[in-house]
């Protein structure tokens, strides 16, 4: 070789001045959606389908109302139409942009293919917005990776892929598991993924960079599912007072608690209690949120509404107790839906058993709604806890001393951090001390919650500690990015998923659920083979597909 | 009984419009999914029927001569809709675009739905086409990158190193998104010498909106000058940032030694034929020889970062909302996404494009604008505006169902060749309500400057007030409609329109699109005013389109 290969790195690595090399990587999700440039540390933007804050400040606030356009900025496209469909009645609702169930007939009776229809339409204003208004680039130069999720509706993954053909006319797209993508944010390829998104919980074990498919585990518990139970805690629990007249109590209108305002509530007031309480098995709802009540020591915190039909403003108190406790709906599981703990624990179960280990000392908890504060520390005591308690898993209890996040420090870490964090200790130790309650307060899971973590400044300790070698990069990315990260790096090595060229856009998309229908056109695939290839990031996928699409496909029907 | 006294904002009430149809959006399927989306949109106007009604007030006086300006704005009293359709024309030149003929046009749009309609400000009128185009069925594309803030143009070179942000001294609040202003802490100091001594740190950004202060997040600088470089470095040293790269140098050898290995393909293939899923197959043959290389090699993170657990105790002592970040603050920070509102910076300002548009099946631009941020001028402009008659309401009576009401509807005619028009009621509408047109074919003047110089009313060009029609004045004519609407919710008729005028002979047998009397300048300036020369030839042009008219809400019989 006559360069070294460093150089040769070096040089491919180079970023384009007018650069088309970088690809542009798209989490579409259905509540925000997150683009930007491959080779970047972050997504350049996240936007939001909820209302835009400024409609919600009005909303909250006391401002008059203009219903026209409200929530999105009225681009050119912007129609009559989607606009109805979108939001309802309600023109302070949003609407997320795509159901997993939306091959189904819904309650407004909208036929799949008016709804098909109302998605492209959304998508392509959103697209169209990504490129013009926030990327700023030529849409016909860049070749698209697109972070997926593995359940998505296959409807959704093939409007995607026509708008982004037809209307934005890019090269090709590549659609990647984010599961995959994000666990290479760690810098390893085995582990067990949780994505804790808007519309569901999906567990996916993956090992040495392979997805393994049959393992997967979903639960509604999610974003959407602890927004419909903080809403019902608000209307129960919440009584609207009015400034003028404070004795004077209302219930909050049904109109008021719309998607926005929850996500408001939600996204600015909530987070996960440090503090499990064990629920006794025949304890009422009512009883549990007493107790909740009762060891509470958060702040009630007001939010100021106007309440319309009143004409007058009001003060919503939300008392400290739902903060904390609201999310406790994630952890509680019943047949329909599987806490998160059963479902991971669940997934480990199921997995071969020499795998059991490393999967559940590799967790890696993503996803929006794990931007929760103290929701990944939580998880990791109620997994303990269910470890070392619960009968059901009994056959697992070995492996609670094995259990880590991988983005948490490694205990030796963990203990070096919290000697630092001694000197600047801070009153976390009263939080757990000050339960005195009458109910059963588990002490071994309640003790000081990963106070091991606690380090006020990061770059304090790095002078500290020099030369240090680190096992976990921390919270070095946000959850939520995760997925993106993973495709804005594979994007930066010239790899990703199969591609899909235009030219051979049918209408169809590959989905590992549908190898036959992939296999069929698998002349797409020998042309990419050669870039693709050399990624070893799909082979399991991929290579199966020219020879052996039918059999495999009935495998994992099989294991389903 | 009758809400007609409702109070106003109360119900939802449509507002009267005149929209023109552009039949891109899906002309054939649409009208099966159309009617029904528009029956169950009737449901709903009749459930708020009660509360409509007041809509209509006689004052619905759309003035013409305001939207015949080049600006779109939409009018405040009523947005005027309407809906370009297929148009289609029969001149000489451009038979080879194979306009589609009046009567497919007819059976395509004869629909009272208004999906894919528009105001006519929004649309363009493609010439080569000779048809209606709407933003879904044309181009972008990116014509100059400008800062919307200090107007300078950005050269492409810069864009994207700069990532897409001023790299001037633009910077928006991080709290509000205003503009910053750089400030001097010395009051004295209005301006900046450069030989000048100053203070370290003298200078902050400030906000004059929400008074937010650069130095409270204790950011201060040396020089008012060259502030963009500095955060954008501080950006790029961010630990995020350093933990890609490493992460990326670890992958990339990781796929650089896949790349080159062979075998594991066919290992692959094999695990497939013995029938198990491969990736099971592979994973539990764990003395395979291709598991070492296979999977990623021990990575060691460059950076650690300790989750801020002093979040999770501020959040449980705050008292109101506005402690938090809210979701707009915190997505623009993307590499945090903190809850502190202590810890958000300021941001610089994302840069602006100037666009060109195409029409999508002739290629050909429709609008193009002058390369400099600061001009406003188009070099081509083919809005529909300048070329199709401007259909606005004159005057409305209320509608009141099973009764006959007259409507005044004024065609401007925005050309200077005297055009015909010929209207056809559609039957095709759901309900389908009763339309009478007074006349329904007659001439409007040609627009002259002069017209916008005289006030009050002008007659006809003599020789032609024979036409049996409400009203003609300057380059509009205004004709009566008798409506009677069939049930109560909101009145739509589809309306379609032939417009045919004499437009001048290209030279050149392809047919260039710029006819010289569509290629019009922003403004006035290029309607040029000089009379044709008289060895022009002229030809026979016919466009035919659909409009949808909304005419608010109609009232249940008083007797009912």
């Amino acid at each position: 070789m006559a360069l070294p290969l460093s150089k040769i790195r070096d040089l491919s690595f180079k970023t384009s001045i007018y650069g088309i090399e970088e690809r542009i990587v798209l989490d579409i999700g259905s509540c925000y959606l997150k683009c930007g440039f491959s080779g970047e540390a972050r997504p350049r933007h996240f936007l939001s389908m909820f209302l835009s804050e400024e409609a919600l400040d009005d909303y909250l606030g006391l401002n008059a109302i203009s219903e026209q356009h409200v929530g999105h900025e009225c681009g050119e496209s912007c129609n009559l139409r989607s606009n109805q469909n979108c939001r309802g009645i309600n023109p302070y609702e949003y609407a997320e942009l795509y159901q997993l169930d939306m091959m189904r007939k819904n309650s407004s009776g909208q036929t799949e293919q008016e709804r098909l229809q109302i998605l492209e339409e959304r998508l392509a204003d959103y697209l169209n917005d990504v490129y013009f208004k926030y990327l700023l680039t030529d849409p016909k130069q860049r070749k698209v990776i697109i972070c997926e999720s593995p359940l998505a509706p296959i409807a959704l993954k093939e409007s995607i892929a026509k708008v982004l053909f037809e209307k934005l006319q890019v090269p090709s797209v590549s659609f990647t598991p984010n599961h995959l993508l994000a666990l290479l944010t760690t810098g390893t390829a085995t582990g067990l993924v949780i994505d804790c998104g808007h519309l569901e919980t999906t567990v996916l074990p993956i090992y040495s960079s392979r997805p393994l498919m049959p393992f997967i585990r979903t639960t509604p518990r999610a974003g959407k599912f602890l927004s419909t139970h903080l809403k019902q805690l608000l209307k129960e629990k919440c009584p609207i007072s009015l400034v003028d007249n404070p004795t004077d109590l209302r219930i909050i209108p049904e109109g008021m608690l719309t998607s926005a305002f929850l996500e408001t509530i939600k996204t600015r007031l909530l987070f996960a209690s440090p503090l499990i309480i064990n629920a006794r098995d025949n304890i009422g709802e009512d009883e549990m949120n007493n107790n909740y009540r009762d060891v509470s020591t958060s702040t009630e915190v007001n939010v100021e509404v106007w309440l319309h039909e009143e004409q007058a403003r009001g003060k919503l108190a939300i008392p400290g107790w739902i903060r904390e406790r609201a999310s406790e709906c994630l952890f509680n599981g019943d047949e329909d839906a599987e806490s998160l703990t059963d479902v991971i624990l669940e997934t480990v179960s199921k997995v071969p058993s020499d795998l059991r280990r490393p999967m559940i000392s590799s967790l890696l908890l993503i996803g929006g709604t794990a931007q929760l504060p103290n929701l990944q520390n939580r998880l990791l005591q109620e997994i303990r806890r269910s470890l070392q308690t619960n009968k059901r898993w009994k056959a697992l209890s070995g492996l609670a001393d094995a259990v880590r996040f991988l983005d948490d420090f490694t205990p030796a870490e963990a203990s070096l951090a919290a000697a630092a964090a001694a000197a600047t200790s801070t009153s976390a130790a009263g939080l757990g001390a000050s339960s005195s309650s009458p109910m059963d307060v588990d002490p071994e899971t309640s003790a000081p919650p990963r106070t091991t973590t606690r380090d006020k400044d990061p770059r304090k300790k790095k002078k500290d500690q020099p030369k240090k070698v680190y096992q976990s990069s921390g919270k070095v990315f946000m959850p939520n990015c995760r997925g993106w990260i993973g495709g804005s790096l594979v994007g930066s090595l010239k790899s990703s998923g199969p591609e899909l060229l235009r030219e051979n856009f049918t209408g169809t998309v590959p989905d590992w659920s549908t190898f036959t229908v992939v296999s069929a056109s698998s002349g797409l695939y020998s042309s990419q083979s050669t870039s693709s290839s050399s990624t070893g990031l799909h082979q399991q996928q991929q290579q199966p597909l020219h020879s052996e699409g039918t059999l495999a496909a009935s495998a994992l029907s099989i294991s389903y | 009984m009758l809400a007609i006294d409702a109070p106003p904002g109360q119900g939802k009430t449509h507002q009267p419009f005149v929209h023109y149809r552009c039949l891109c959006s899906s002309p054939g399927s649409s009208a099966t999914a159309s009617t029904k989306s528009s029956s169950s949109s009737i449901h709903d106007h009749e459930a708020d029927s009660t509360a409509a009604g007041t809509s209509s007030a006689a004052d619905m006086n759309i003035d013409n001569t305001a939207a015949s300006s080049s600006s779109p704005a939409p009018s405040s009293a009523g947005a005027l809709i309407v809906r370009a359709s297929p148009t289609s024309h029969e001149s000489l030149f451009s038979e080879h675009h194979n306009p589609r003929s009046t009567e497919e046009i007819f059976a395509s749009g004869n629909s009272s739905d208004e999906h894919g309609s528009m105001s006519l400000s929004r649309l363009y009128f493609c010439d080569s086409c000779g048809e209606i185009r709407c933003p879904k069925c044309t181009q972008d594309e990116i014509v100059c990158y400008y800062c919307p803030n200090c107007l300078f143009d950005v050269p492409t070179a810069s864009v994207k190193s700069e990532k897409h942000k001023c790299s001037r001294n633009c910077f928006e609040c991080p709290i509000c998104q205003n503009t910053l202003s750089v400030v001097s802490d010395d009051p004295d100091v209005s301006l900046y010498t450069p030989g000048m001594t100053t203070a370290a740190g003298q200078y902050h950004l400030s906000c004059n909106m929400c008074q937010w202060n650069s130095n409270e997040i204790g950011m201060t600088f040396d020089k008012p000058t060259g502030l963009a470089v500095q955060l954008q470095k501080a950006e790029d040293g961010l630990p995020d940032v350093k933990e890609f790269g490493r992460l990326k140098d670890h992958l990339e050898k990781y796929f650089r030694v896949h790349g080159l290995k062979q075998g594991l393909p066919s290992s692959l293939l094999s695990s497939i034929q013995s029938g198990t899923l491969q990736s099971l197959r592979y994973v539990s043959s764990t003395n395979h020889k291709a598991q070492q290389s296979d999977d990623i090699a021990h990575y060691t993170p460059a950076v650690q970062v300790v989750e801020d657990t002093e979040n999770l105790e501020k959040l449980m002592s705050i008292t109101s909302l506005d402690e938090t970040t809210s979701m707009k603050q915190r997505l623009l920070q993307l590499q945090n996404q903190t809850y502190s509102t202590q810890r958000l910076q300021p941001q610089r300002i994302h840069l602006r494009i100037k666009k060109s548009r195409r029409c999508r099946s002739c290629r050909h631009i429709l609008v193009n604008p002058e390369q400099k941020a600061q001009a406003t001028r188009f070099k081509i402009n083919l809005v529909a505006l300048n070329q199709l008659p401007n259909i606005t309401i004159a005057h409305i009576q209320p509608m009141i169902v099973q009764t006959v009401s007259t409507v005044i509807l004024r065609f401007t005619n925005p050309r200077q060749e005297e055009a015909h028009v010929s209207l056809e009621a559609g039957d095709g509408a759901n309900p389908n309500h009763g339309v009478r047109i007074l006349s329904e074919n007659f001439t409007i003047a040609p627009f002259n400057e002069v017209w916008e110089y005289e006030v009050g009313t002008l007659t006809a060009p003599p020789g032609q007030a024979q036409e049996d029609v409400y009203d003609k004045t300057a380059n509009s004519t205004s004709i009566m409609l008798y409506i009677t609407p069939v049930a109560p919710g909101e009145v739509k008729i589809p309306l379609f329109v032939t417009f045919s005028f004499k437009a001048r002979k290209l030279q050149t047998e392809t047919g260039s699109p710029k006819l010289p009397s569509q290629l019009v300048l922003s403004g006035a300036a290029g309607r040029d005013s000089m009379p044709p020369a008289p060895e022009v030839e002229y030809v026979d042009k016919k466009v035919s389109f659909w409009t949808v008219i909304g005419f608010g809400d109609a009232v249940p019989t008083l007797s009912s």
